[in-house]
């Protein structure tokens, strides 16, 4: 099965698969190095088609972009985590900790996520799937969670099903990790163990993802066990 | 923590050029455009604009065919840039690279939820007739168009077809597979030894 899907890269690259065929590609893009690389190539060189056919659009598109562009509001910038930029970094997460703490106290509407959008995220071009497996740490049955994140939308999307009751009064929530940190990330709400919903997430280069059980509030930093990770 | 790392592959996309060059080079130019475009800078979008206009709307007047859903489909497009460029991160792949992917993406979205199968005689016309010459019509400049040509021709005829009828005909490969009456395997093989061909041939890498 992975070698066939290895053979996928080029199919992808020309947006040629079926939707369920992008999930298990983008599934198994996430954790292999040599289709990430031929990914890129590939889309580099798909790129080099679409100049092969470059048309000058008729003159008046250009008013129409610029005026809807001025009543467009841009995503804030990212937060690059260079190496040696840690303490930045770290108020950086310590604001949003703040920020996620007196939200969650202001309006549960903003914790339970979005559920409209979730077909936009999945459809992004650089969205790629990421299977949350349970730790050793997790007992009972884990049920099965998994994220589509979009790094360009600042999204991911979580699915989910079977997951055990936190106990009251606690919650889980969702972790980015990047250079050896954990970032907090918003508070899944499951209802009867089912999730899916639409998050924001605060940094775009996430190098894996992690879910651990908080007080009901969320937490700045991490409580262990990490019951999820990916 | 299991080993995943979809970071490693926004990092290695690569460009057609390196962004960080001499100032007189465009893509340089469109590089800095970006970044100020990333501050909310409306004149250095337009800048952009005028730059990425003719690679985007090409790309999605191909695969669409209707030169009014192709004009909107590029406006979401150019909004799309517009929104996401404080993100934009050269070390990330060129300017004109996330474009094309983004708008063909769009593109393809947009014609799937058209009638298929009237799309697909229009198609046959455009792209079996002349491919070449589709191909050739507007690249930015002539030397960019003759290596593009150049590398076209070293791939076989049924790598070619294949190719186009996937990119520009904005068919999956199992569709592609039905046209032309070739195993699905065959079309995904041909497909990706083509993208190789064409990889090399253009020294595009990451
Ligand atoms: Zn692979």
């Amino acid at each position: 099965m992975t070698s066939e899907l290895h053979h996928l890269a080029g199919a992808y690259a020309l947006d040629a698969l079926e939707d369920s065929e992008r999930v298990a590609f983008e599934q198994h893009l996430a954790s292999c190095d040599s289709c990430a690389v031929e990914v890129a190539d590939f889309r580099a060189t798909a790129a080099m088609l679409a100049e092969g056919v470059a048309t000058a659009p008729p003159p008046h598109l250009k008013s129409k972009v610029m005026a809807e562009v001025a009543r467009t509001r841009q995503v804030p910038p990212t937060v690059v985590p260079l190496r040696g930029r840690r303490p930045i970094r770290m108020a950086v997460a310590s604001v949003a900790a703040g920020l996620l703490i007196v939200a969650l106290g202001a309006a549960a509407v903003l914790r339970s996520g979005r559920t409209d959008g979730i077909e936009d995220v999945i459809a992004a071009a650089d969205a790629v799937t990421v299977n949350l497996a349970a730790t050793e740490d997790l007992e009972g049955d884990p049920g099965m969670l998994r994220l589509v994140w979009s790094a360009e939308r600042d999204e991911v999307v979580v699915i989910g099903d079977g997951l055990a009751d936190p106990g009251a009064g606690k919650v889980h929530q969702l972790w980015l990790l990047v250079d050896d940190e954990a970032v907090p990330e918003d508070l899944l709400v499951p209802e009867d163990g089912a999730i899916r919903q639409v998050l924001e997430v605060s940094d775009r280069t996430a190098e894996g993802w992690g879910v651990t059980i908080e007080p009901a509030t969320g937490s700045a930093t991490p409580s262990p066990p990490i019951l999820y990770a990916g | 923590m299991p080993e995943v790392n979809p970071v490693r592959r926004f990092r290695s996309m690569s460009g057609e050029g390196d962004a960080r060059g001499a100032i007189d080079d465009p893509a340089a130019r469109l590089t800095t455009a970006f970044t100020r475009g990333g501050r909310g800078d409306e004149g250095a979008f337009a800048e952009i604009y005028d730059a990425l206009s003719g690679l985007v709307y090409g790309v999605i007047l191909n695969v669409v065919r209707d030169p009014s859903m192709s004009e909107e489909v590029a406006q979401e497009v150019f909004v799309e840039l517009w929104r996401l460029a404080p993100r934009f991160d050269a070390e990330r792949g060129s300017p004109r690279t996330w474009a094309a992917t983004i708008a063909h993406r769009r593109a393809v979205d947009r014609v799937s939820s058209e009638d298929a199968r009237r799309r697909r005689d229009e198609r046959e016309l455009v792209v079996f007739d002349e491919p070449t010459d589709v191909v050739i019509e507007a690249v930015t400049t002539e030397l960019d168009r003759q290596r593009l040509w150049a590398a076209l021709a070293t791939l076989t005829e049924t790598q070619r077809e294949a190719m186009t009828l996937a990119y520009y005909g904005g068919h999956t490969y199992r569709a592609v597979a039905v046209l032309l009456d070739v195993p699905e395997g065959t079309i995904k093989t041909r497909v990706r030894d083509g993208l190789i061909r064409l990889r090399d041939q253009l020294g595009v890498m990451s």
